[in-house]
């Protein structure tokens, strides 16, 4: 269990990291051209869901699975 | 169904990315892939050789699972859930790549011209891709971090390094886009 839980969490994080085409070599060549939004949207994104996350987190103290 | 076969939209990866990192702390970690590879040569036995790789990487075995879930999970995708309709970038993009002589992406990941196995007959695309490899590998130790663990873990946890590191990035990015690819094709 101990072992799963992280190989889980990087398994759906590399589904999500191709299914939105966020290691596609075109898709970071297309942001530094500026002529797409979808790579500024995804960083975006997950920081905001991040500091909202690591806020919540903090505010209520939840402390880790080990307590 | 079919809409896991498309492409994800940005607010739902971004979002999904975004609890990844904080599942992991959750657990009691860190974000962050480009520590693995600190991991990776210390795992060989440098440590007795050069004082940086001599540190309990034992204790970082967990983050090698994250990367080897994230293989699989990028395995899967590729194989089991992917559509000639993806990668679909700006077409101007595609045009000014062509006059590059890089080929569109027509539902694939990365261009040919860079990556397909026939690179392997040309030695300019060789070096090309082992400077790239030593690059990415001095620049994400030398900065404590690549983009996972500085622009989503260090930006989210409100790290001033993380910032300067991440706007460094954009400028490595722009400078080696707009003027270095060019002169390479």
């Amino acid at each position: 269990m101990k072992v799963l839980k992280y190989i889980v969490v990087g398994f759906i994080f590399g589904i999500v990291l191709t299914k939105s085409e966020a290691v596609s070599w075109y898709r970071i060549y297309e942001m530094f051209m500026f002529q797409s939004f979808h790579m500024y949207g995804i960083i975006m994104v997950a920081i905001a869901t991040g500091v909202v996350g690591i806020q919540i987190i903090k505010r209520k103290n939840i402390k880790d699975f080990r307590g | 169904m079919e809409i896991l076969f498309q492409t994800w939209p940005w607010y739902v990866s971004g979002f999904l990315i975004g609890m990844v990192m904080l599942s992991l702390i959750y657990f009691g970690k860190t974000f962050g892939m480009s520590s693995n590879l600190r991991s990776l040569c210390a795992m060989t036995g440098l440590g007795k050789k050069v004082g940086f790789f001599d540190f309990d990487w034992k204790a970082q075995r967990w983050n090698l699972l994250v990367v080897l879930g994230a293989m699989l999970g990028g395995f899967v995708a590729v194989h089991f859930m992917s559509d000639a309709s993806n990668v679909n970038i700006n077409p101007k993009t595609i045009t000014q790549l062509t006059q590059m002589g890089i080929d569109a992406p027509n539902g694939k990941l990365l261009p040919d011209a860079l990556f397909a196995n026939d690179i392997f007959q040309s030695p300019k695309m060789i070096l090309i891709l082992i400077i790239g490899g030593i690059l990415i590998g001095f620049g994400t130790r030398y900065a404590s971090g690549c983009t996972s663990g500085h622009a989503i873990y260090g930006l989210s946890s409100l790290q001033l390094p993380s910032l300067k590191a991440v706007i460094g990035f954009f400028i490595g990015g722009l400078i080696m886009a707009h003027f270095i690819l060019p002169l390479i094709f």
